[in-house]
């Protein structure tokens, strides 16, 4: 048997597919009980997959077609553009002395390029967004029904509003301090909404868990089973502090 | 020396690029993609920058016994993974293509969907009414919570009209003056950058 | 009373995590179908939707696929019914990888997409083609948008006929869950290219200046806007497309009703204890 029939024995094997994830799964859940050695290999075997995982595709998707081939065809025919990739690289390389204490400053070089270029290219850009908002925000109120209207008023006064209470170039009283108190309120509905959306998008994030779950009931039963009768014995027998306050918090 | 030479180039290339937002196109003749290779180039030091510094803490993890196990697993993974990758390939339906679907993707969606469970426990402690403020932002985010769930529409169906009047009005123009803010405060940064003014990216 | 009040306020955080994990978990067993509201669609899902149905067969849609496993829970189905929406209307697709971590999870997912009967007739490199991961920021992509298309990606094919730079695609469609998007969002105005995006709830309000200005056409609203999806495109073509998000909508009424609770309770909790000491 060769080991590549073998391998795919083992990894597309129905057994692996339908186990694994749920057992995952059930692993790092079992943190919300209290930090365990489940989870912590969990843990483990999550960063080692990943940093292993992102090499290759690196390797294949990054250094092999962007840096291999080009320097393989440079040897077979040099052009004058070449040269770009050969200063390129020697600027790219200077990344590596932020690794040295005494010779940080190297790698100045690529990085004054690289915010230079930033601010290069996003100065315009950056004014061009704020003529945009600014131009919408000039419109008439009358947006044909009352309820667009509406909408419209509150977001000329609003934004206006707002924008008053980050003014700290004059003290906050009278007038300009009423109108920055209908800042904070207005600020205070973009936050509650924010949060409103964030609940929303937390809780699906473990609605696509539970889906899993429960499409493998039988796995999802059984693996539940042994971390709890795991997390029993661990927790009675051998680490049995308490929780600390600040752990019970959360 | 060590700090006004980069300051120059960065001045150099940033007026470049102001001058390309006039004359569009300037660096795209040629299809030689200048910027493009370059950045390219510059992934791939980055990559090698990972490699080595993974590399180093592990070593020394696994040498002065600083959790050894757990780093001796980590490093385990690795070299798995490296091994899958070479002797299958890693287009789908590979074993390397299956333990990413089947380890790496549950892992860490239930790591991020452990902040459910935190943000049921913070609405719970620390979700009050204390001022009038946090009963504006209590308020607002209950009804856009109703909006979002479909049971919403069916208790009163002007729920979803009031969600959606929230989202539009008042949330948008707290959102408009942050934007501002923002645009306001990145312009200004970019030009303390453009002349040398702000050095905190650069090092000794 | 007081003793009551006591335990309320010093409650396990234990007991709220079951709680939330029973609300979430028990709508979703079967038996419980019942449960399943139908989701009206919002106006800027529907903009997504009207966009793609604008397009005629053999247009270009560029999917610009920027997530990772960690908010797969929200944009999955989104990306699963918009692609299947694409296919239906046989529009080109273009799936570009702005991630790493996301390359196979896009085309496991593809793969099983196009393995379903329905959609056995469409091909790699003619009907949609997987782009990759080509290591340059959205900013670089954006400011190559007048050079050769092909040679940005170096892929081959028959889809790209006719597709000769970015400006002959019909519709950008972003799928994320940080602000990467923004850097599309402000080259907009410069580039004019008509951009739509799928976000995580959390970034959702984020964008909504944004959609008033026209900088974006059209947002999907995490798990919401998927099942809004979802139910746009089985109306129209009146067969079933619900997936997963809508099954999870039950389970998203039912987790906030508990969460509603705690806010209840807390704040009760919080005035009871607030008067008593006076």
């Amino acid at each position: 048997m060769d080991i590549k029939a073998l391998l795919d024995n083992i990894f597309l094997n129905d057994m692996f597919v339908s186990w694994i994830p749920v057992l995952a799964t059930i692993m790092i859940l079992s943190f919300l009980y209290r930090d365990n050695p489940l989870y912590k290999i969990g843990e483990n075997i999550f960063i080692g997959v990943a940093l292993g995982y992102g090499w290759i595709l690196s390797w294949e998707y990054i250094v092999d077609p962007f840096f291999i081939m080009p320097v393989k065809d440079m040897f077979v025919e040099f052009h004058f553009w070449d040269i770009t990739y050969i200063l390129w690289f020697l600027l790219a390389l200077t990344m590596f002395f932020r690794f040295s204490r005494k010779n940080a400053w190297v790698a100045n070089y690529y990085f004054g390029f690289l915010f230079g270029y930033m601010a290069g290219y996003y100065i315009p850009i950056a004014i061009q967004n704020i003529l945009r908002q600014s131009t919408d925000l000039m419109k008439p109120i009358n947006q044909g029904s009352f309820f667009e209207s509406s909408k419209w008023f509150v977001i000329i006064f609003g934004t206006f509003a707002a924008l008053m209470y980050f003014f700290f170039s004059k003290p906050h009283r009278g007038l300009l301090g009423k109108t920055a108190r209908v800042g904070i309120v207005v600020m205070m509905i973009f936050f509650g909404a924010a949060f409103g959306s964030t609940v929303m998008g937390r809780v699906s994030l473990f609605i696509d868990r539970a889906l899993l779950l429960v499409e493998f009931p039988m796995q999802s039963i059984v693996c539940t089973i042994a971390v709890i009768i795991y997390m029993i014995i661990y927790f009675k027998f051998i680490k049995k502090e308490k929780l600390h306050d600040d752990e019970s918090f959360i | 020396m060590k700090k006004e030479i980069p300051i120059l180039l960065g001045l150099i290339v940033g007026i470049l690029w102001y001058g390309e937002f006039f004359i569009a196109g300037m660096f795209q003749e040629n299809q030689k993609l200048f910027f493009a290779n370059g950045m390219k180039i510059a992934g791939v030091i980055g990559i090698m920058v990972g490699v080595y510094s993974v590399a180093r803490q592990n070593y020394y993890k696994i040498k002065y016994n600083n959790e050894r196990y757990y780093a001796i697993l980590r490093v385990f993974m690795i070299f798995l993974m490296i091994f899958l990758g070479i002797t299958s390939g890693t287009s789908p339906g590979t074993p390397f293509s299956s333990m990413f679907m089947s380890v790496y993707v549950p892992f860490q969606a239930t790591v991020f969907s452990l902040l459910a469970f935190y943000i049921a426990s913070a609405a719970y402690r620390s979700f009050k009414a204390k001022s009038v403020e946090s009963g504006v932002l209590l308020a607002a985010s209950i009804i856009v919570m109703l909006s979002k769930i479909p049971i919403g529409q069916e208790i009163w169906s002007q729920i979803p009209v009031m969600g959606e009047w929230i989202m539009d009005a008042p949330s948008s123009a707290g959102r408009r003056a942050i934007i501002f803010g923002g645009y306001l405060g990145s312009i200004t940064m970019m030009i303390r950058i453009f002349f040398g003014l702000e050095r905190s990216h650069l090092s000794e | 009373m007081n003793t009551i009040l006591e335990k309320l306020k010093k409650i396990d955080r234990r007991v709220i995590y079951l709680l939330v994990m029973l609300s979430i978990i028990i709508p979703l067993l079967p038996g419980f179908d019942f449960l399943i509201f139908p989701v009206s669609p919002t106006k800027e899902t529907k903009a997504i939707f009207d966009e793609i149905e604008n397009l005629n067969e053999g247009d270009a849609v560029f999917v610009d696929w920027a997530f990772d496993p960690s908010s797969k829970a929200e944009l999955l189905p989104m990306f699963e019914a918009f692609f299947k929406h694409c296919l239906k209307k046989k529009v080109k697709v273009f799936i570009y990888y702005a991630t790493i971590n996301g390359i196979n999870l896009g085309k496991e997912t593809v793969k099983k997409i196009t393995a379903m009967e329905e959609f056995s007739g469409s091909r790699e490199g003619v009907d949609y083609i997987n782009m990759e991961y080509v290591p340059i920021n959205a900013d670089i992509r954006i400011f190559n948008m007048d050079v050769d298309f092909k040679g940005t990606y170096k892929k081959e094919g028959k889809i790209f006929e006719g597709v000769e730079t970015l400006r002959d695609l019909k519709y950008i469609f972003g799928l994320s869950g940080s602000a990467y998007h923004a850097t599309f969002v402000d080259m907009q105005i410069r580039f004019n290219y008509k951009f739509g995006i799928a976000v995580t709830a959390v970034m959702g309000p984020d964008y909504v200046p944004y959609l008033q200005t026209g900088q974006i056409i059209g947002m999907a609203n995490g798990l919401r806007g998927a099942a809004e999806y979802e139910r746009l495109v089985s109306d129209k073509y009146e067969k079933s497309y619900y997936g997963s998000a809508t099954k999870g909508m039950s389970s998203l009424t039912f987790s906030h009703l508990v969460i509603f609770g705690f806010v209840i309770v807390g704040n009760i909790v919080y005035y009871m204890d607030k008067r008593k000491r006076g």
